[in-house]
């Protein structure tokens, strides 16, 4: 590889990475990430300022038991008379706690294993896997389950699960995108240079990874939300916080289907449903831009655009 | 666990609404099925010969093997297909079953029993006294091994003999102050089926499978004729049995995993009744003319427990039976009532509910509601108020604790807030710690059984019509058994011991009112509430009233049955 070539590989990758990161043209281009971060947006300020929005107590008994909607509470009442709108203002909090906190752990854990890994390989890395294949075939269920019972149930421990059970993936995904970075002549040279491997780790690697590392963390956010209101509604939750799932889970628990009080059920099914689309409208967008995997690379980095070919075969 | 190895479910004693005019009024019609009831207004309704009973349940058998199953289903079975000395009759009035007609001997140890003639097994065998001593010699000879979940009901039993086909003699070691009540769950197995699976030293009874055969061997008004532990179990109708025949010639016992699938069946038509509905449920089936709903007492009881062990190191002040009567007064049972139980419930001061009849100390009343009171008691305590309103002890110690919930009782959540919120206004804060049931039972006994670490917990208790059981588990000996307080007090040990072997009904009776007002005075619990067991059954089934799904008494089959027209 002469000077030259190594120059060329390396400009366009900070360029491509300085793109990346600005967020208007990335929204305006994609339109479906527009309307997530809408949504988005709406439920954040939910959960920020829910103590102010909410109209009664999240432990309030305002009416009778599976009070039917009605122009005092739109969305009726539950199994202990108090009122689902304020629950679910409530629970929107807690549940995006416990998705984003989550996400964060899973980020975190797997991302650093996953740098880990990738970058020094050889043994480390076999280790590492190891680990990391053994916790990917743990059965989700089951270890959140038995972890649940063990630890006791409280949003910390929801958190912790969340994160034990889905760092994995971002493990696997982010040591190869590390593989293929490392293996870049500007890395090469910095090596060359003397650099240090914390240097190159924090300058060189994470740089490149970081966009990766972000739309899979939305994406994250998304299953980890999906898999607080599974466990909650498995009754492994904190019981003293009224989540989404648990919402649901005390519902059912006391035959609101049965009693047909579609309302205490419905509303925090679509809320999660709701966040849940968001992030992923969000996250797929940011991957499809971002992830390297999902693009022929080398076609997107020249820009290669189909050229008129010249007159020869015009009809005229 | 242990909640549920107390093998009673819920009695029924009255019916709510009898949706067929007269149906209570007079003898119903001893003459079996279909004979025509005579066509009087003021007969039992008469009733379809034969037909299928179909009934649903959430909380299925757990085995059909008596020397291994807990569950309130499992004993129900038993008392539907194996013979047993005596019942309970309609009023809980101990009669006759198998037993025709019984005496005792002057000095109270040795009860003779005569029994009934003809009876046959379902497999075609003549049952016989010699059935009886076996099953009593093997539950005496193994009391302490396999047959320990037994045991209890032949407690002081020395021996049990047949000195001819039709009589049956039991010898006690003492007088026994309860010999019918606990005979009442004593079955009676086959010899000829259980001998040859004894084994050596019993080891072979707990794998002794009943339905080896294809279907069990019964000798009471059923048998067992397919078992599934989570699907349909049929009995079918025992030609033998030595009472009235059953109207049905079969009933099918389906379990369900949940409530909202078990009720989807019945609105299907694919069940005849269902033996406890979600108490949020009963204004939907109440008006429902397709159902009836029995309504009655149960004996499952709501409590808070505290760490009564004597020794326990830390928290001390929650020992102070004072404290207790203040946080006690912060437990609104009527608020509780009506969100948990939908209304379908009655406050409880004791361990025993009416359905206890003469045993339930009438003199003890629930401690009023009354925030005002239970801040003065605390406040006497010196336990005073800090800046966040939480109380604090002399040495220094907040009084914030952690309670103790197995996620296996319905409604301990929303019992929980209730009480957490009233409490705070009395400066104790306190937080759920929701555990599976059997790690709930182990962190009560944590560490191994010494009751030192937890503080409070919240549980129930589904306890039998005779006292014995209840008063039992707060005794010093159930460390490691059944206690899930810690309580331990010499002084009540020692009446328990007294009211066992006191055979004077009135005696026994006022031990065991002395015993309930030890427990509310020490407060080992607060006892918060009893629900009613709600049942609901189509109304083309007719007198299904009074006793119905019971795990105490026979259900009277030879009345049961669609009505006619």
């Amino acid at each position: 590889m002469s000077p030259q070539e190594l120059a060329e590989a390396v400009v366009p990758a900070t360029r491509e990475t300085r793109r990346r990161l600005r967020l208007w043209p990335f929204l305006k281009g994609h339109p479906q990430a527009l309307v997530g971060a809408v949504i988005l947006i709406a439920f954040v300020l939910v959960a920020v300022f829910g103590p102010w929005l909410a109209p009664y107590g999240e432990k309030e008994q305002v009416g009778p038991l599976f009070g039917t909607p009605s122009g005092a509470h739109p969305l009726g009442l539950d199994d202990g008379g108090i009122d689902i709108l304020s629950l679910l203002i409530y629970g929107a909090r807690i549940t995006l706690i416990a998705g984003l906190c989550g996400a964060l752990v899973a980020m975190l854990v797997g991302g650093t294993i996953g740098i880990v890994s990738g970058y020094f390989g050889g043994r480390i890395d076999n280790l590492l896997m190891r680990i990391t294949d053994y916790f990917l075939v743990l059965p989700d269920l089951v270890l959140l389950i038995v972890v649940a019972s063990i630890w006791g149930r409280s949003l910390r421990n929801v958190i912790i699960i969340i994160g034990l059970v889905y760092w994995t993936f971002m493990a696997r995904l982010i040591r190869a995108q590390v593989k293929v970075v490392r293996e870049r002549a500007y890395v090469k040279r910095a090596q060359a240079l003397g650099a240090s491997h914390a240097r190159i780790i924090l300058r060189h690697v994470i740089p490149q990874i970081a966009p990766l590392l972000l739309a899979q963390t939305v994406l994250m956010v998304a299953l980890a939300i999906f898999l607080e209101t599974a466990i909650s509604f498995l009754g492994l939750g904190d019981p003293s916080l009224p989540s989404w799932g648990k919402m649901i889970e005390t519902a059912f628990d006391r035959g609101a289907i049965s009693y047909g009080a579609w309302w205490a059920i419905a509303p925090p099914g679509i809320a999660v449903a709701l966040v849940i689309m968001a992030f992923n409208m969000v996250g797929t967008a940011a991957e499809d831009s971002l992830n390297p995997r999902l693009k022929v690379s080398h076609l997107v980095r020249r820009h290669f655009r189909l050229r008129p070919l010249p007159d020869r075969e015009d009809p005229r | 666990m242990k909640r549920i190895l107390t093998l009673l479910l819920a009695i029924v004693v009255a019916s709510a609404i009898a949706a067929c005019g007269g149906g209570e009024s007079t003898t119903p019609d001893q003459g079996g099925g279909g004979s025509s009831a005579g066509g009087g207004d003021n007969a039992a309704p008469a009733v379809q010969p034969g037909g299928i009973f179909r009934m649903g349940t959430t909380s299925g058998p757990d085995s059909i093997n008596p020397f291994v199953s807990y569950s309130a289903l499992s004993y129900i079975l038993y008392t539907e297909t194996y013979p047993t000395l005596v019942q309970y009759g309609e009023d809980f009035e101990i009669e006759g079953d198998w037993a025709e007609s019984w005496e005792t001997s002057d000095d109270g140890l040795v009860w003779t029993f005569t029994l009934k003639q003809g009876g046959a097994w379902s497999d075609g065998t003549p049952m016989t006294a010699e059935d009886a001593a076996f099953t009593g010699n093997l539950i005496i000879q193994y009391a302490d091994g396999p047959a320990s979940m037994l045991a209890p009901f032949l407690t002081y039993a020395q021996k049990v003999e047949a000195p001819d086909p039709n009589t049956v003699v039991i010898t006690y070691e003492k007088p026994v102050g309860n010999v019918l009540p606990q005979l009442q769950q004593f079955f009676i197995l086959p010899k000829h089926v259980v001998e040859p699976v004894v084994g050596n030293k019993g080891k072979g009874l707990k794998k002794w499978d009943p339905v080896a055969g294809g279907s069990q061997v019964g000798g009471g008004t059923f048998f067992i004729k397919q078992y599934e532990e989570k699907g349909t179990t049929i009995l079918e109708r025992n030609p033998g049995y030595y009472g009235t025949p059953a109207n049905v010639d079969a009933v099918g016992v389906t379990v369900y995993q949940n409530a909202d699938a078990m009720l989807a069946a019945l609105d299907g038509g694919q069940l005849d009744a269902v033996d406890s509905l979600p108490p949020t449920l009963v204004s939907k089936y109440e008006n429902d003319a397709k159902y009836q709903l029995q309504i009655g007492d149960s004996t499952f009881i709501y409590d808070i427990g505290f760490n009564s062990n004597p020794d326990k190191p830390k928290r001390k002040e929650l020992l102070d039976p004072k404290v207790r009567e203040a946080l006690a007064h912060g437990v609104n049972r009527e608020a509780i009532i009506d969100t948990v139980l939908n209304g379908y419930g009655k406050p409880a001061a004791t361990m025993f509910t009416s359905l206890s009849g003469q045993w339930l100390n009438t003199d003890i009343q629930p401690e009023a509601f009354d925030l005002d009171l239970g801040n003065q008691i605390l406040d006497d305590l010196g336990y005073a108020k800090g800046s966040d309103g939480i109380r604090s002890t002399p040495d220094g110690g907040k009084m914030e604790y952690e309670v103790i919930t197995p996620d296996s009782v319905d409604g301990l959540d929303r019992m929980f807030e209730i009480i957490a919120a009233d409490w705070e206004q009395l400066g104790v804060k306190v937080t759920q710690k929701k555990m599976d049931g059997t790690a709930a039972f182990e962190a009560i006994g944590a560490p191994d059984w010494k009751y030192e670490d937890f503080d409070i917990m919240m549980w129930d208790w589904v306890g039998y019509i005779d006292p014995d059981f209840m008063l039992s588990v707060i005794t010093c000996d159930q460390w490691g058994g059944w206690s899930d307080t810690g309580y331990c007090n010499p002084a009540y040990d020692e009446l328990y011991k007294q009211q066992a072997t006191t055979v004077d009904q009135e005696a026994r009776r006022a031990i065991v009112w002395e015993m309930q007002q030890i427990q509310y005075d020490d407060k080992p619990y607060i006892q918060i509430a009893q629900t009613l067991n709600i049942a609901a059954y189509t109304a083309d089934w007719t007198n299904l009233k009074d006793p119905f799904l019971l795990g105490l008494s026979k259900i009277p089959w030879e009345q049961i049955g669609r009505a006619q027209g």
